[in-house]
Order: structure tokens, then sequence, then C-alpha cells
């Protein structure tokens, strides 16, 4: 493709002060370099700024507009509207996106054409209390261009605004307000009404008011105006609008304000000689005006090139020829405030003769902010996602470094620990916490500690979740039997935002833990010939499940142990090695050899229990405790403490349990009662035999007492279960000391 | 200051896993969209504010896990849902075919509801193996308005949402026209007659 070199410049785009130059050539020929280029209807400048553009696009826009409003004069407002639409529009937004206005000047330079418009035309006369007898065409109809919005005040101060037909629809938000400033502060002879309106997007408030008489009381009247523009408010709006809120504020009326300082006949002299701007200065209105920071301040006036329009003789042109003989003056006005108004006409009305006052009229055109609705819309819809993406930028976010853990291998009483890292991610504070889920009681399994379950977490910072799983003789029932696993899924809630599921997973059928006779019924337990290990995972669900034995015994008539192997090893062991052994049941285990007797009771090897005997008798323990179902059954238990004081009761309830808790029983109380005859030796109490083994043989079903609060509740609940405590080593202690077949 | 919002609804995204919730509802909030798959550990929700008629409806959308593993805790979050989006893939016939499942699992958990099937990943003719028709068959047997979407090339995503925000919208009107309708005093004895044991409502549509 061929360039022509004449249609070619340069444009080098650098924020270098001293950029270097560079001649740039086409066909041996040396481009033009340029600070600004038209280039697809945009125009380019160096700096990268958009003014000249803007400047350009303002200039051709304009031009179009008057081309219009020359030409449509007449037309309605329909197809004015789609002229501007078709013709002035495109050329402001042509491209805009690249060029998007981001200067406050630029954008404003461009809402301009957005806001040509209105025109405001104000009235003001005090007709004296006289109606008029005539018409009063000549005041109100005085342009050629009728006013959109138009404005009346007559007597006892009253306000109408009139709004032409076509823009009716523009107008909303009309309120009214009025504030006496008259006699005692209350009467309505003085003070202020006022009107607003909206138009379009643009608040426009008339005020009429009707100030302090007389002469010298210019203070007077400077405080009516203080009272009205504090005390209006426009009470349709929450909370209400004020004066000041307006965008425009047309302030009229007979503000009263007098000419001083000059002898009458000098001031008829001058207004004789139209040197009004001479006069102005000795205007009690104009003196304070713009000098003064609470006599109307930020309004304008335009200059008053008229006759003053008061006092003069009703019905004629001539002064005030009463004995009071009162110095002409400026007392009606039409003040005005705020940006977009411009002054047309600023006029008197001498030809209406009726009143001591003359009427006085201005014209304005004000530029009326008019919003596209769908300019407007697609505004408004970017701001309700910039607020909903900061809504959800600002909601709780954490990163978890997993969120499935395995637990391979569990085993009874040892412990496994796993870390989750929640890293605060987002911008905010973080509070998680583990919550339940569905309607589980507590938000993990039994086995597994959580460390801390809930904290929080500052943005940027991390927390340590420390999970532990521990089946201890409380869950082991559950996870041999099958009727628990070893899987579960926490739920990790974010106080305020969103929630993660953390997961165990469960690999094998029967989760992943492995199995022991710590924790089997003594149901299964009798049935189990070989060592727990070996014996298939299906049947141990199977003899684990209830009546299985009933069923044993019907099909196969197979061989039961009167007391679980398990039991008999851990006795006879202590038995051999431990009966003259001080402290037996007292001194604690060590944690390592229990871990080991474990092992041994559910692997079968080595033959010999491993361990000190301190820590047999603790396994013995922790084996009776574990049993799902205690020695003497939940289901007798209260019936035992009932009897407690009765040996003949208690061994008929013993008759009434199952054989093989029966057995189990008597078989243990038998070697108590054998290590008891060592007791010159191993210095064993009856008494303290007989509550530790309660703990262990008789245990109420797991039913959660409620929780109490109450100081009172809480100690008789302490007293009672203190009473349990001795009624079950009551129980024990019969059969510590008498022989059951006795 | 106008009141942030006129209306506050609960919309909730189910659906097999891998359907694209979590991109529909990404493309809904924030307007983007990550070719990389992110398997949803959990329920997360995401804000946006709706213009309709005039009235600013905020929508709190949650968007759920779809791996089977989750389905009996995710049902916990159908509690105070206003409108449920259905998604299925349409390169899935397996997961359209277990549309039935998730709308039985919404009877389960939510007594009124609005509900929409939105087939997702409509953008590629030569993978699509849920055919419109068929599609289009099944919803106007159950009863529910079916949308085709892509939320890869943004294709019919703001008009699916907002046509169940219609819904909703629409639904709350009614229920507050009868509400008005009814004498208040038979209302409290509705309410306290039962002793609030009577049946769990677990689907507040206020």
């Amino acid at each position: 493709m061929a360039f022509h070199p004449d249609k070619c410049t340069v444009l080098s785009v650098t924020t270098k002060r001293k950029p270097i130059k560079h001649n740039y050539t086409l066909h041996n020929h040396t481009l033009e370099p340029v600070s600004s280029s038209k280039y697809l209807g945009i125009t380019l400048q160096s700096n990268l700024k958009w003014d000249n553009h803007i400047h350009d696009i303002t200039a051709k826009a304009n031009k179009t507009l008057g081309f219009l409003k020359r030409n449509l004069k007449t037309a309605n407002q329909n197809i004015k509207d789609q002229a501007y639409r078709a013709l002035v529009r495109p050329k402001l937004e042509y491209a805009s996106s690249v060029w998007d206005p981001h200067t406050k000047e630029s954008a404003s330079k461009l809402e301009m054409i957005q806001r040509r418009g209105a025109r405001v035309f104000c009235g003001t006369w005090n007709v004296n209390g006289q109606h008029p007898p005539i018409s009063v065409a000549k005041w109100l109809q005085r342009d050629d261009v009728p006013p959109d919005v138009r404005l009346i005040r007559l007597v006892g101060i009253m306000l109408i605004v009139y709004v032409k037909d076509p823009i009716v629809g523009s107008v909303h938000f009309v309120d009214a307000d009025y504030v006496p400033t008259g006699i005692m502060g209350i009467m309505g002879n003085k003070g202020g009404v006022g009107v607003r309106l909206s138009i379009n997007n643009t608040s426009i408030l008339f005020i009429n008011s009707h100030l302090a008489a007389h002469q010298d009381e210019f203070e007077r009247r400077n405080q009516d105006y203080r009272d009205i523009a504090a005390k209006m408010k426009f009470r349709q709006f929450v909370p209400p609008l004020t004066i000041d809120e307006h965008d425009m504020v047309f302030w009229i009326g007979d503000l009263n304000y007098r000419i001083s300082g000059l002898e009458i006949d000098v001031v008829k002299s001058m207004i004789e000689h139209e040197k009004f701007t001479d006069l102005q200065s000795y205007d009690q209105l104009h003196q304070q005006l713009g000098r003064s920071p609470d006599v109307f301040p930020g309004y304008m006036e335009g200059k008053v090139l008229f006759r003053p329009t008061y006092k003069y003789n009703p019905g004629t042109d001539e002064w005030d020829s009463s004995e009071k003989n009162r110095i002409p003056a400026w007392c009606d006005r039409i003040l005005f405030k705020g940006p977009g108004i411009n002054l047309l006409q600023y006029r008197e009305h001498s030809e209406l003769l009726i009143s001591d006052h003359k009427p006085v009229s201005a014209s304005f055109e004000v530029q009326v902010k008019v919003v596209d609705e769908e300019k407007s819309k697609r505004v408004y819809e970017d701001i309700m996602k910039k607020l909903d993406r900061l809504e959800n930028d600002y909601l709780p976010q954490v990163k978890l470094d997993k969120t499935e853990f395995t637990f391979t291998d569990v085993r009874f009483i040892e412990p496994m620990e796993h870390t989750l890292t929640v890293s605060n991610t987002g911008q905010v504070p973080v509070e998680f916490e583990f919550i339940e889920k569905l309607d589980e009681k507590s938000y993990c399994k039994p086995w597994m500690t959580l460390s801390p379950f809930k904290s929080v977490i500052a943005p940027g910072d991390k927390c340590e979740v420390q999970l532990e799983v521990y089946v201890d003789k409380s869950s082991v029932a559950h996870l041999n039997s099958g009727m628990d696993q070893i899987d579960d899924i926490l739920v990790l809630h974010l106080a305020g935002g969103k929630d993660f599921f953390i997961s165990f997973l469960n690999i094998l059928v029967n989760g992943n833990f492995i199995a022991s006779s710590f924790g089997c019924s003594v149901e299964a337990l009798v049935q189990m010939h070989g060592p727990i290990r070996e014996i298939p995972v299906a049947q141990l669900v199977e003899i684990e499940q209830p009546g299985s034995l009933l069923k044993r015994d019907m099909t196969q008539g197979g061989r039961l142990y009167a007391v679980p192997k398990e039991v008999w090893r851990l006795v006879d062991h202590i038995w051999q090695y431990g009966q003259k052994e001080s402290s037996l049941f007292q001194q604690p285990g060590l944690h390592k050899e229990i871990l080991a007797i474990r092992d041994c009771l559910d692997t079968g090897v080595p033959d010999r229990i491993p361990g000190s005997v301190h820590s047999v008798a603790e396994a013995l323990l922790l084996f009776l405790e574990s049993l799902p179902d205690p020695v003497i059954p939940c289901s007798v238990y209260h019936r035992c403490l009932d009897c407690s004081n009765n040996f003949m009761l208690c061994k008929q309830v013993l008759s009434q349990i199952p054989e093989c808790h029966k057995n189990v029983f008597v078989y243990v109380c038998a070697f108590l009662r054998e290590l008891l005859t060592h007791a010159e030796e191993n210095n064993l109490e009856v008494k303290f035999l007989a509550s530790i083994f309660g703990e262990v043989l008789l245990r109420p079903s797991k039913q959660p007492s409620p929780p109490s609060a109450m100081g009172s509740e809480h100690s008789s609940a302490r007293a009672m279960a203190k009473e349990e405590e001795m009624k079950r080593a009551a129980f024990i202690y019969h059969f510590l000391t008498n022989d059951f077949y006795e | 200051m106008a009141k942030e919002y006129d209306h506050l609804f609960k919309l909730l995204i189910i659906g097999d896993s891998g359907v694209g919730k979590s991109s529909l509802l990404l493309r809904f909030s924030d307007n983007t969209f990550s070719g990389t798959y992110i398997t949803t550990i959990g329920v997360d929700f995401k804000i946006r504010t709706v213009d309709v008629n005039g009235e600013k409806v905020k929508l709190q959308i949650w968007d759920t896990a779809g791996q089977e593993r989750f389905r009996t805790i995710t049902s916990t979050y159908y509690r105070g849902t206003h409108g449920v989006i259905v998604v299925y893939d349409v390169c899935s016939g397996e997961s359209f075919a277990n549309v039935k499942r998730w709308l039985h699992e919404i009877d389960q958990n939510c007594d009124v509801v609005n509900r929409i099937l939105v087939g997702n990943k409509d953008d590629d003719p030569d993978r699509k193996v849920v055919l419109t028709q068929d599609a289009q068959r099944f919803a106007e047997q159950m009863g529910i308005q079916l949308f085709e979407t892509s939320a890869k090339e943004n294709k019919n995503v703001e008009e699916m949402f907002l046509a169940i925000t219609k819904l909703v919208l629409a639904t709350k009107k009614e229920q507050m026209k009868k509400a008005a309708e009814q004498p208040s005093e038979s209302i409290r004895l509705d309410k306290r007659g039962g002793g609030g044991k009577n049946k769990k409502s677990k689907c507040n549509c206020s």
C-alpha cells in the first residue's frame, strides 16, 4: 500500500521536555512534525490530551445546534428532540470510548450542550392591595419567545408558578413553604413564600418575600432575609431541603431596600437624567450585595437601569406627593443565584398605574440539566456493578492448603495428627468456625478433635488447625462394629461468607480403622476363636450384630468361650506375675506398653503379654471400660443400684443378665477375691477395689446429662453422682466379700 | 438517601459436578470467565444487584458443590432459598439425565420456590448431545423455563438470571397480595395454631 507523503505527518507522543527530533521521510519527502493531527475523525495531540478534540466537537455541535435553533423554532418538541439526537449528539459521542473525557473541564464542556434550555420569566409587583382592573399582559407578555416557567406575585405575598404545557412532563417534586416575619415574627404581612420544583434534573426555587418597610430599617430587612433563609424548608424531602440545596434560586419581591444618603431632590434629579448607575451606589441592597456575608450571600442581580419603582401616586406616573414625601426607591427586585443562569432582561413596567409600586420583571435563559435516560441507566448500572463488586471483594476469603485428608491405619488409643492451614487471602479479617452439618450435634465425629475449632485471622495472616484423630474407649466400639467409619466431612464456615467442605476420605470398605479387641462386645469376643486381626471384617461385622450369639447357638452350635480369651489372658497374666505386687490398679501403666499389650491381644503374638504388670492391670481396666455394653449391662444398671444394699437381690439381678456377661463378672470378682487373699503383700483393700471396679463393670447407658449452669442444680447433680458412685461400689463390695455360688 | 435495595433474594445454583455452575456465577457477578476447572469444595456466594422495572433487586447467589459425596450437606443450603437454578451440561447426557434427581432434591427441601432449567456450555454445536427440543419438551413437562447458556461466550447468562429474578419477584408480589387480602386475624391464627411444630417451613419466601 502506498501512502501519499503530503497526507502524512509525524506526531510524537512523549512527556520529555526536550524530545529527540528526528526527520522521518517517506518517498524522499520529509514528513511534517505536528503537535496535533486528525485521525479517523479524532484529533490526536502529542500530549495525549483531548482538549483540542473536545474543543473541535463542541464547536461543531454548537454550530449544528444553532442551525437547529434557527430553523426549527416553530417545530414541536418531538421533532426538536429527534433532530438533536440525530444531528448533534452523534457529533459529541463519536468514538467517545477513545477520548472519554476524564478531566472535569472537558466533561462539563460537553455537558453544557446537554443542558441548553429553559427560559424563566420572573415578575414582581407590589399592587398595594388593588385588584387589577386592567390587563396585565403588558407586564407578563413582554418577550417574543414565551418563557417556559412563569412566576407571578400579587397581593399578600402570593406566588404563582406557571409551567408551559410541553415541559409539564419534566417537572417533578413541586413543593411549597412559607416563613412569616411580620408582627411578632408570626404575622403574614411580611415574610416569604417559596415554590420549588425540579425540571429534569435541575432543582429550581422561587421565593417571593416582602421584607420590613421604612427608610432606615435596612437591618430589619436583612434580618427578615436571614429568618426566611434559615426557616424555609421543603418537607416533602427527607431530610427537608433547604434553600441553599437548590441548583437555582430566584428571589423576588418587595424587598423594600431604599436609597439613602441623598436628598430627595438630588435623587429625583438623578432619575430625570437617568443616572441610574450612580444612583445605585446609594441603594441599600446594592451597597450590601456581594459585600456583606449575611445579606443575600451568593445572590446576583442584573444592572438596575430603570426608574425606581416606588413610590408613585396610584394611578399616575408621578412621585409620591403625600405628606410623607418619600424618597423614590428600588423596592421591587429580582435576585438570582446558581450556575447556568443567563439574565436576558431586567426592567420595570411604568405603564401599569394602579399601585404605588410599578411592576418589575426579568427574563432568564437557564441551563437545565437534562439526563439522557439511556445513558443514565448505563451509568447507574455501572455504579451498581461497582458497588456489588466492592461488596464481593470485601467478602471474607481464605485459602486452605488441603481439603482432603486421609488417615491410614488408625488404631485404638493411638493419636494421629494432620495440620490444616487456613490463610486469609481476602481484604477483611476472617472469623472462621467449624459448624455442625445437617442435624448433627457436633461439628465432627467423636474420634476427632480440632484445635482451634474457631478463630479470627487478620488479612494476610494464617491459622494452623490441628486435626487429631484419637479413637478412645468411647468411640472404639462403633468403629469395630462397622457402625462408624474413619470418614467425615467437616464444614468450615466463614462468618458472613462461604463454607468449605473438608473431607476425610474413606479408602477401605470398613474405613481405615484397624479393628481391636478393645471395644468389641462380650458377645462378639466369646465367638472369636483366633486373634481379632485374623478374623475377616465381614465376620466381625456379623458377630457384632445384636442377637448374633443366639443365632449362632441355634444354627451351628459353635464352641463359645466362657469368658473372652483377652480377659482371661490379662487376668491370668496379673495372677501369675502380679498377685503380690503392691499398688495394683493404682500405679498407671506406660502408654507405649499398653499399645504393645493391645497388639499382643489383637494379633496373638507374642505368647507372653509384654510390659509391666501395672500396664497389664491398666489394660484390663481399659478393656472392660471399652466394652460397648458393660459387664453389668446398662439395661440393669439402675436395678443394681437400687438393690446395692442387699446381696441376695444383687445376685438375683445377675441371674437375669446374659450368660457371657455373668461369666465375666463372676470371673473378674473371683480374681479380685483371690488378689485380696494376698492383701498382706499387695496391700489391696476391698473398698478400693470395689470402688475402682464399680466404675468399670457398672456403667449407665450413655446419655449426655443436660449441662446446667445453675449453681444449686449443679451441686445437687454432683451429690447424686456421688451417691451413685457409692452404690456402684457397694454392689461390687458384696461380690468381693462373698462367693457368688455360696 | 435511597434505600440500598427494594428486594433481597437468595438464589441457589445446583447441578452435577463440572456443568459450569461456578462459571455461570462468575460470569454474572464479575463478567469474567476462566477456562481452568476448579472444583467447588463447599458453597460460595456472590452479590449482584439488578434493576427490574425500576426496582432494585439484590441477589445473593449461592454456588454449591456438585459432587455426589456432598449431596446431603448441600441440601442444608436450600433453606431460605427463593429461586433455584438447575444446571446441566448440553455436552453431557448424564448431567441432563440427573436433572430429575436435582428437581427431586428441590421438592424434598423446599416448599415454595421458583425453578429454572439451564443447559450450559452451549457454545460448540459439534459437542452438543442434549438437543434443544428434547430439553424443551422435558422443561415443558416439568413446567419450568429452559435457558441454553454459555458462560464462556457470555450467551444468555444475563437473560437467564434476570428471568429467575423476575419469577421470584412475581411470586413475592403474589404472596404479598394474598397476604393483604386475607384478614390479619386469620393469619395470626395460622401462625400460632400449629404451635410451630406442624410443619417445618424450610423455604421462607418473605
